[in-house]
């Protein structure tokens, strides 16, 4: 217990510590709007508007609509952006997950494909996003851009979660009987599966990134991105800002869902 | 006091500092940015766009029963034409419902003129609209769709979904020349707006303020080399300066000779002083100050301007043009070049100064620049060189880019169209109008001042009394005039002409015997 101006503080009350959290996210989030109020001030640059500025556009934006298209609902923009996401999120995790555990399990196979995987990995994925949006379209092509971006974190993790299955289990599985393919399925998948989500977790921030940016290649799309991108050319910085907020608590809801999810996971396997 | 009291008070007194500064710092802010703004100087080229349709598309015109007759002329189709300028009619709004068209961007001045021409027509009683493409999206009656991801030949290629498009030379030749997805010519700028604006040059402010001759003569270059170009093209094939320029397009813009051509017939290369229009020797840009103004009120009304320019103290979009197109240095340019030819000045006597300039990247309207800097006259290795003037070229992909490289000083002067330049300057409220004092001595026909005469200043129409003033003891006269106005201090019918008023200013006036 400690005595905080009269308030008795028990950590190991879960109330308690519920209000330090809150306390700590208002007074962070305080202090970053502060010191962007400053930067605005000493920059004194068009293109960073005031967090005032920037909140009363947002609020405009929600009200209103994008009054440069008709007041076009920026709904519309956040759902398209989050089609796409999603949509390329569906296509990594597919192809990644498998191949992850496969390459995983075996070594040969690993050896085999880790010099390609080396020499793609390094790659930023927003670099694919003129090649594929050009080469496909402007549907496939974003999906894909994103697809890559959470591919490859997903892909390492997996492979790295099979190599870190205790051989205790396997073993074990064996000695009871299992067959390879009972193995894989039903200790390999199970145990990989925290890294899996952590794979997941670290795409997903990823994936934000490249959606974003392939959306300034594919105006048709009319996500977020490319809302934020017109009102750049237009030079209306406060737009440009509101758009930043909506990337990041979209970004935030995305990654919170996902670290929720791998809080879970990693509870029941017992791997806190 | 604990450790956690202690970490608490601390970031309580970091938290009420920052507040302090913030609220210091608003307290004390400036209305002055340190974004540079910048002001129109010359003009580039008027017109040399087109809007071209998908052949495919006007089989399914044809299709539904529409009759055209000649796939190169499509006037009654689309639009009708009246003494050479294509007029909207509602009556062929069915036939460009839903039509998806290929813009350079949401700020070109293709984009704009086609959104205008729609917005014209009526689909079924209501105004027709022109909004973003959403691939996927059912399409709704009455609305013709943009996208704006049209810059080059190759995307014109592998973009089915467009059925027609808009954009400026060599490119749109480029296209209405390929046989890959054949398109034909729904109708030239020209014939939408004759004389329209499209490129314009813009230059940073500070940099106007410090570097009056240097800007001067690189106008004069200018002048000279949009000269030589229309010169050559005058002259046609076969002669020496057509060929050298038909190379440097082809070798800039990366086109075949045909495309090139075909651009140089449409585009119409000026610096300013069009005939035909407003524009005089004194103000060689009364008429891009009239498009500038027309322009203004297109985008007040659209919603291309997020702040009104009631906001930036304008009474309205004339104003805005006024103080944003500046034609004293053009002015300058015009009589120095003028001198140069007459002998009055040598132009060995003019010091070497390097220049900054942003331009757009292979377009051919920007051509004189590039010819400027590889052909002169004379003993001048280029029409730059002869004016002292040494110019390092920044290119950007657009309009957008280039008021970028303005805005952040990676550029003194600017090649960019007229849109993007108004956008960004109204938007960034990197303009607002102004007061400059306007002030001199009158003295009679022996030079001596003279005193209790009224003073007036009048536009360049000579109608509108934009200000007055009475001489005191010692003849001097002193008024305030808004920033952009042109005219002459008048007094008892002795005049001085006043190019434009965008600083304070001196004039003096000696009557009975002129200025």
């Amino acid at each position: 217990m400690t005595d905080y101006f009269g308030f008795n503080y028990d950590k190991n009350n879960k109330h308690h510590r519920m209000i330090r959290q809150a306390l700590l996210i208002v007074v962070s989030l305080y202090g970053f709007v502060l010191l962007w109020w400053i930067v605005s001030l000493l920059a004194n640059s068009v293109a960073i508007p005031t967090p005032l500025e920037t909140w009363d556009e947002f609020v405009r934006l929600l009200r209103d609509g994008d009054v440069t298209n008709y007041g076009a609902s920026v709904w519309g923009y956040v759902g398209s952006s989050m089609t796409t996401f999603l949509e390329g999120f569906a296509v990594a995790f597919v192809i990644a997950v498998p191949l992850g555990l496969l390459l995983g399990y075996s070594k040969d196979l690993r050896d085999l494909t880790a010099p390609a995987i080396e020499v793609l990995r390094p790659i930023a994925p927003i670099a694919w996003a003129p090649i594929l949006i050009l080469s496909i379209d402007y549907v496939v092509g974003p999906v894909l851009v994103v697809a890559i971006g959470i591919f490859f974190p997903l892909l390492t993790n997996t492979i790295f979660g099979v190599q870190k299955i205790d051989r205790n289990l396997t073993d074990a599985a064996k000695t009871l009987g299992a067959k390879p393919y009972q193995i894989f399925y039903k200790v390999m998948v199970p145990s990989a599966l925290p890294y899996v989500m952590n794979g997941v977790k670290v795409g997903l921030g990823v994936g934000w990134m490249c959606i974003i940016a392939a959306e300034l290649y594919a105006p048709s799309l009319g996500g977020i991105g490319n809302f934020l991108s017109e009102q750049a050319f237009m030079g209306y910085w406060p737009s440009v800002y509101a758009a930043l907020i909506l990337i990041a608590a979209m970004g935030l809801i995305t990654t919170g869902l996902a670290e929720y999810v791998h809080k879970i996971i990693t509870r029941r396997m017992g791997m806190e | 006091m604990d450790t956690g009291m202690k970490k608490i008070l601390a970031v309580v007194v970091v938290l009420a500092l920052l507040t302090v500064g913030v609220a210091v710092g608003e307290h004390y802010k400036s209305d002055e940015t340190n974004t540079n703004s910048f002001s129109l100087v010359a003009r580039v080229n008027a017109e040399g766009s087109s809007v071209f349709v998908a052949e495919s598309y006007l089989e399914e015109l044809q299709a539904k029963g529409v009759v055209i007759r000649d796939y190169s002329d499509l006037s009654g189709v689309f639009y009708d034409l009246e003494n050479g300028v294509a007029v909207p009619n509602d009556e062929y709004a069915g036939n460009w419902n839903n039509m998806v068209i290929g813009t350079p961007g949401n700020t070109s001045i293709q984009h704009k003129m086609i959104q205008q021409f729609v917005e014209k027509m009526s689909y079924n009683g209501e105004q027709m609209r022109f909004e973003r493409y959403d691939q996927g999206a059912t399409p709704q009656p009455g609305v013709v769709y943009y996208d704006t991801t049209l810059t080059n030949l190759n995307i014109w290629n592998t973009s089915s979904h467009m059925d027609a498009g808009t954009i400026w030379q060599p490119v749109c030749g480029a296209i209405e020349a390929s046989s890959e997805r054949p398109a034909v010519r729904i109708m030239s700028s020209a014939q939408m707006e004759p004389n329209h604006a499209c490129c314009v040059i813009g230059a940073v402010d500070s940099y106007l303020a410090s570097n009056e001759d240097t800007v001067v003569r690189f106008l004069a270059a200018y002048i000279e080399s949009v000269t030589a170009v229309n010169d050559a093209i005058e002259a046609g094939t076969g002669n020496e300066s057509y060929e050298d320029l038909v190379q440097l397009a082809v070798d800039q813009t990366g086109q075949s000779r045909p495309v090139i051509e075909t651009a140089f017939e449409e585009v119409v290369y000026t610096y300013g002083l069009m005939s035909g229009t407003s524009d005089t020797e004194t103000n060689p840009l009364n008429s891009l100050r009239e498009n500038t103004a027309s322009l203004a009120d297109m985008f007040a009304s659209d919603g291309t301007f997020r702040r009104t320019l009631e906001s930036l103290g304008f009474g309205d979009s004339s104003q805005f043009a006024d103080a944003f197109v500046n034609d004293y240095y053009l002015s300058k340019a015009i009589q120095l070049v003028k001198d140069v030819r007459d002998g009055k000045v040598d132009p060995s006597s003019f010091n070497s100064t390097r220049i900054r300039v942003g331009v757009i990247a292979g377009d051919v309207h920007q051509i004189a620049i590039h010819y400027g800097m590889n052909y002169g006259d004379g003993e001048y290795s280029s029409f730059f060189t002869k004016y002292g003037v040494s110019v390092t070229l920044d290119a950007a992909t657009n309009g957008a880019g280039v008021a970028t490289s303005l805005q952040n000083g990676a550029v003194s002067l600017g090649f960019l169209g007229l849109p993007p330049a108004s956008t960004t300057v109204v938007n960034s409220a990197l303009i607002q109008s102004s007061q400059h004092t306007v002030s001199g001595t009158v003295t009679d026909a022996d030079g001596a001042p003279v005193a209790d005469k009224e003073v007036t200043f009048l536009d360049s129409d000579g109608t509108t009394v934009l200000g007055t003033a009475t001489t005191d003891a010692d003849g001097r006269y002193t008024m305030q005039i808004r920033g952009g106005a042109t005219g002459s201090v008048v007094c008892e019918g002795a005049s001085v002409t006043i190019i434009e008023v965008f600083r304070d200013t001196v004039a003096d006036i000696r009557l009975g015997g002129g200025a």
